[in-house]
């Protein structure tokens, strides 16, 4: 088990009150898995990987990554695990003033000392920027990388932001809605190229979808959250299209639409099942 | 071969940075050539001798300072001392504010292009002999503006005590006046950028000239009007704080005189008061604004922005987030009523009344001093004098700047609420030992910014002439001090306002604070940084202008020894000589804000 989840809750304090995002979520994810997470928006699928990168806190149940308890790690931990999981966002956070060769290099910093970073400020090191080019070659932008950011295109920069998590090297790749706000046929191909990058080298892939068709092709293993808990969690063959169209992506038919997890104004939890 | 090629391309990867920026090779080696040729003269011009701060003497004058001012001097005799040089500062700021709104609207009204274009003063384009009239009035107006602008208010000030003698009355004609020329310029933005369809629209259904204006125009923008004059007093109790330095009365005057009597005692004791006046001025205006502003969402950012815009020079366009109708908050009965009576007072406390003004013969010596200015003195033997305090102006502010930049860049990054403190939610285990460290050392370095910001240069200037003489070198290190407090805190709030996205990113990915800061905040701040600094620099050279009259070197020395010569003459030339070079580097700071696109942006932000 690369991540093992028991019971995990995960609470926002915002103006109104608490919000909860996560409500015991239990989930264990093996080394070499692909992994499918889908859910309408709002069911906690963000928080989840902001939780399985380690950006955020859990505020309840145990979260292990390798074994370890993410909440016991030291900051220099936290730097070690996060430099074995790479993250590619929805929308895709690249440093938009920067050229393209420098934001896959941002991919390298988990692994670079306090003396690199600063030689490699000034003028990054041969071997650093080879690599950098090879991420680029594999994702298709080797022409662009003098490009600054904010001029490629919507898909350039998500594949773009494939090639920093590549030069990470990282065992485990997860992919916030990687897809979104990309059209059909070029969604397709950016989940090609994870599948295919993770399968090379025998990554652990947990992406979470919209589109379920996607999810079904080319993941072995779905997993739904509704509401900050897991629903479901099933191979894809198992599952005929309609149920899962039905019950957690269509929109919900009249009636039959699941309250929200929302905030309560006078600050008392409110967790809906 | 292979790796051949991989290096050959590692090093075309290397030019390419340069090449971005479109600068050849020859081209940057002169660039860098002159711009340390031009610091290597500024460094001499400021007269800069970094190991005179730590000879003996200096040393033990600054002792004695420190010294002298422990226990500060509280005794009732001189609180009353105190308690009515702040009264006469407020006076003079409240009635130098009143009086230049008088100034500012006319003024404003006459300079807004759109007022012509549309109509409202003038009736369409035929062209009259009273079109051409009108015409020929907006341009004065708009070149009066720039000119009371471009001298700084504390030369105002001092021609005011000049021309009418020492006291807040010349404090408050010298505010009266500059402050009248910024609001000119605010307030003709506004009405630049009313919204120009009810305007049409009265205009079609017959409505006369100055029915337009108060039916249509003001109405729109009288929020703003309010929101910039609120902020102008706030501005102007600190100006008129430091406008004693020159004589005019108030706080800024017992400062200067306590230091010059070398009682350090009473000097501590004032100081504090002006902190404490002027953190009561801001929680002050912070707590009307935020009842004027009650139900604004985005009221921090506007009050930023406001700030910035204000701060800017008065340039650039009206924010158009003021649209909260102000005169609701205010339309209780005991407003006017109590504005009139604190106004009328302020008046009278500073002499500004007109029984008072002519037993005093203050027109005729108005009059006496305009007339003996004209003609300014253009010996050529006068000018040739000037070049070395223009140059000497010059260094004061490049190098105070850029020891300003040094100090607000290396505390910017503990100040860094992002940096420093880590949000609630954030992963990783943090010992509450290492917690509390954290936020003392955020909060003493912030501490730390405010004070070097509240103290004026002007404050700074009389503490270094202990340790450094009286010259350019005081003057220099004083600039670097104030500079370094505001910049520091606008370096740190930059650095906290960065997307957080790609932060995030580098985060997960398993970069440090310090790579975090190196990869992620600082190419996405740059742009920022660098326009606040170039405004900074503008505003500094103005400061370095006047830096003189206490003692800081460059025009402000010559400025004040022909006044105390009496070559009012000259005093009009050197005027003229400040418009000049005040006008010649915002122009440069225009352009070097203006390099790229993204710079471009910022800079519109940080003057809007």
């Amino acid at each position: 088990m690369i991540y093992a989840l028991d019971n995990v809750t995960k609470h926002y304090r915002t103006r109104e009150g608490v919000v909860c995002a996560l409500d015991g979520v239990t989930l264990g994810v093996r080394a070499g898995e692909r992994v499918a997470v889908i859910g309408r928006s709002g069911a906690g699928k963000t928080t989840l990987f902001r939780l399985l990168n380690a950006t955020l806190r859990p505020t309840g149940g145990e979260l292990r990554f390798g074994g370890r308890e993410v909440v016991r790690m030291s900051g220099h931990e936290l730097r070690q695990m996060r430099r074995r999981v790479g993250t590619v966002y929805q929308q895709h956070h690249l440093v938009l003033s920067l050229s393209a060769l420098d934001n896959v290099l941002c991919g390298r910093l988990g692994h670079w000392s306090l003396l690199h970073t600063l030689r490699n400020a000034v003028r990054p090191a041969a071997a650093e920027v080879e690599g950098a080019l090879a991420a680029l070659e594999a994702v298709g932008l080797a022409d662009k990388r003098r490009a600054r950011a904010d001029e490629l295109s919507g898909g350039q920069q998500q594949r773009l932001a494939v090639a920093r998590m590549l030069v990470q090297n990282p065992e485990v790749i997860l992919a916030d809605e990687p897809v979104a706000s990309l059209d059909p046929r070029l969604a397709e191909s950016i989940i090609d190229l994870m599948v295919r990058l993770a399968d090379e080298s025998g990554r652990t892939l947990v992406a979470s979808l919209h589109a379920v068709n996607l999810a079904r092709r080319y993941f072995p293993r779905l997993v739904a959250l509704r509401q900050g808990a897991v629903a479901l969690d099933v191979k894809a063959d198992d599952l005929s299209s309609d149920v899962m169209g039905e019950v957690f992506i269509d929109e919900p038919l009249e009636g039959r639409e699941m309250p929200r997890p929302h905030a309560d104004p006078r600050g008392k939890l409110l967790c809906v099942r | 071969m292979p790796t051949r090629a991989a290096n050959c391309s590692v090093s075309a990867e290397v030019l390419t940075r340069w090449h971005r920026i479109g600068v050849s090779a020859p081209r940057r080696a002169g660039l860098a050539l002159g711009f340390s040729a031009a610091l290597v003269l500024c460094w001499r011009a400021a007269e800069v001798r970094p190991l005179a701060l730590f000879e003996a003497g200096a040393l033990s004058s600054v002792w004695t300072f420190i010294r002298g001012m422990f226990p500060p001097d509280l005794s009732p005799g001189f609180l009353r001392v105190v308690a009515s040089a702040v009264g006469q500062t407020l006076a003079v700021a409240v009635a130098g504010t009143a009086l230049s709104v008088l100034i500012g609207l006319p003024l404003g009204v006459l300079s807004t292009a759109t007022l012509w274009r549309r109509g409202v003063l003038l009736e369409g384009d035929n062209g009259g002999a009273g079109a051409r009239a009108l015409a020929a009035a907006s341009r004065i107006a708009r070149a009066m503006l720039g000119f009371i602008r471009a001298v700084p208010d504390l030369v105002w000030g001092l021609l005011f005590v000049v021309a009418v003698g020492l006291g807040p009355l010349a404090g408050a004609l010298g505010l009266a006046v500059a402050y009248g020329g910024m609001l000119g310029r605010v307030y003709s933005d506004v009405f630049e950028d009313v919204d120009p369809r009810p305007v049409e629209a009265l205009r079609a259904c017959g409505a006369t000239r100055a029915q337009v204006f108060l039916r249509a125009v003001w109405p729109q923008a009288a929020p703003s009007v309010t929101a910039y004059t609120l902020y102008s007093l706030e501005c102007s109790v600190r100006a008129a704080s430091v406008l004693g330095f020159v004589g005019a009365g108030g706080i800024g005057y017992e400062i200067n005189l306590s230091m010059r009597m070398f009682e350090y005692g009473q000097v501590l004791t004032l100081v504090l008061a002006f902190v404490a006046l002027l953190t009561v001025n801001d929680a002050f205006s912070r707590f009307l604004r935020r009842r004027l502003h009650a139900t604004c969402a985005v009221q921090d950012s506007c009050v930023r922005r406001l700030r910035k815009r204000v701060a800017g020079r008065f340039a650039g366009r009206a924010p158009g987030v003021l649209s909260h109708p102000l005169g609701s908050a205010l339309s209780g009965k005991a407003w006017p009523v109590a504005l009139a009576a604190v106004v009328g007072f302020s008046f009278h406390a500073v002499g500004l009344t007109g029984v008072a003004l002519f037993d005093a013969g203050v027109p005729g010596r108005v009059e006496r001093f305009v007339g003996r200015m004209f003609p300014p003195d253009f010996d050529p033997s006068f000018l040739s004098s000037l070049v070395n305090p223009l140059f000497q102006t010059l260094g004061i502010s490049v190098i105070g700047t850029l020891i300003g930049v040094a100090l607000g860049a290396a505390l910017a990054l503990p100040a860094t609420s992002t940096l420093v403190l880590a949000g609630p939610d954030a992963a990783g285990r943090r010992t509450p030992a290492e917690r509390a460290v954290r936020r003392v050392v955020y909060q003493s370095t912030r501490l730390f910014f405010t004070m070097l910001r509240s103290i004026p240069e002007l404050v700074w200037v009389l503490i270094f002439i202990l340790a450094a003489g009286v010259g350019p070198f005081a003057g220099t290190l004083a600039i670097g001090l104030h500079t370094g407090g505001v910049l520091g805190k606008l370096y740190a709030e930059t650095l906290e306002e960065v997307p957080r996205g790609p932060i995030e990113a580098l985060r997960a990915a398993g970069a440090s604070s310090l790579q975090i800061l190196v990869w992620g905040a600082w190419p996405q701040a740059r742009p920022m940084l660098t326009s606040y600094t170039v405004l900074r620099w503008e505003m500094n050279l103005r400061v370095s202008t006047v830096l003189g009259l206490v003692g800081g070197g460059g025009l402000g020395q010559v400025i004040y020894n022909n006044v105390q010569l009496g070559f009012h003459a000259r005093l009009a030339t050197l005027i003229l000589v400040v418009y000049a070079l005040v006008m010649t580097t915002d122009w440069l700071g225009d352009r070097l804000r203006r390099q790229s696109p993204s710079a471009r942006l910022a800079g519109r932000e940080a003057t809007t």
